[in-house]
């Protein structure tokens, strides 16, 4: 984006205004290729059902849909190479993920919410499991909080939905613990996350992949300095960028009085 | 969308101007930087921008770390 615009300001400004660029890994025209990533980055966002339009609340924007597409993001920032020399198949120990705004601090749990309520079930950790990374199920309600998850049964097909109960009932009889980060996925361990079957682990080691780990922290750090919208707009701004480029002064006349 | 008797937004992009290339039309002699590896904005494109602006370089830095 920014190269984009060191080889457009030279045609919006008077001649001589720009004396010097210097385009880094830029373009002359955006290609179809970064269209393509634009879009999916974009769809990412439209389908975070607190997208909204476009009308969400500046308090609880789409997080989720954000995040996603910075990660898109950011695998075109890289290369191939740099992933497998950078991470290779290094395994870490999951943590638990969490969506939204947590007072700038990032949306890692809260530690203080850490507070297992009991063994899961076989199906809840099958849940879990299937989960895993997504930072805004249910399941985590019933692991971090000692809520209670219900998993609901529709038509005999097994797993249902499940649905968050956590009631005040139960809120009342949850002491707050002072516990830390460790404590947490402490009880990500209690709960039998680790080693799941089924879940992408190698003999003996946790499930989640460093590779994994690095686009979910950069997804959820991104979220806390940037806007959905605007990040709509401004890849949208990256697709029509073309030469020969638009908008210069010189293609505009007197009588043009142009509102955007 | 326009005021007065003016062009729309959308006659101008239409009618803005294609030649001559206004990479011809960029202050002479930049310096084009590229990554080798660079898989959004390739080496290719890098190559275009340098090539068209009058007395324009390329500076390649060999990295597989992508851009």
């Amino acid at each position: 984006m920014g190269g984009m615009a060191v080889l457009e300001w030279p045609l919006c400004t008077p001649p001589g205004y720009v004396r010097r660029i210097i385009p880094i890994a830029t373009s002359a025209h955006h290609s179809a290729w970064g269209i393509a990533w634009g879009e999916g980055q974009r769809q990412s966002i439209y389908a975070d059902p607190k997208y909204a339009d476009g009308f969400y609340a500046l308090d609880d924007p789409p997080d989720q849909g954000l995040a996603a597409a910075r990660m898109a993001a950011l695998l075109t920032y890289r290369s191939r190479d740099s992933f497998e020399s950078r991470f290779g198949r290094q395994a870490q120990e999951p943590k638990i993920r969490r969506s939204g705004r947590d007072g700038g601090a990032g949306p890692t749990v809260k530690a203080a919410e850490a507070r297992p309520n009991g063994p899961l079930s076989p199906a809840e950790r099958a849940v879990a499991a299937h989960n895993e990374g997504h930072s805004n199920t249910k399941i985590w309600d019933r692991i971090s909080s000692g809520g209670e998850v219900r998993l609901r049964q529709d038509g005999g097909d097994g797993i249902g939905r499940t649905t968050s109960t956590a009631t005040s009932s139960i809120a009342a009889t949850a002491t707050p613990i002072d516990t830390s980060p460790g404590d947490a996925r402490a009880s990500l361990s209690e709960s039998g996350l680790l080693g799941l079957p089924g879940a992408p682990a190698e003999a003996g080691k946790p499930l989640v992949f460093a590779a994994q780990n690095y686009l979910r922290y950069q997804g959820d750090k991104f979220v806390n300095r940037f806007d959905a919208n605007c990040y709509i707009s401004i890849t949208r701004q990256m697709d029509s960028h073309s030469g020969p480029f638009p908008l210069s002064l010189s293609s505009l006349d007197a009588n043009d009085l142009l509102t955007l | 969308m326009s005021l007065g008797a003016g062009r729309t937004l959308k006659q101008v992009w239409r009618d803005r101007p294609s030649e001559p290339d206004p990479l011809t039309l960029l202050p002479p002699n930049a310096l084009s930087i590229a990554i080798s590896s660079d898989g959004l904005f390739t080496l290719s494109e890098q190559h275009q921008i340098a090539d068209n602006i009058p007395g324009g370089r390329l500076a390649i830095i060999d990295s597989p770390e992508g851009a």
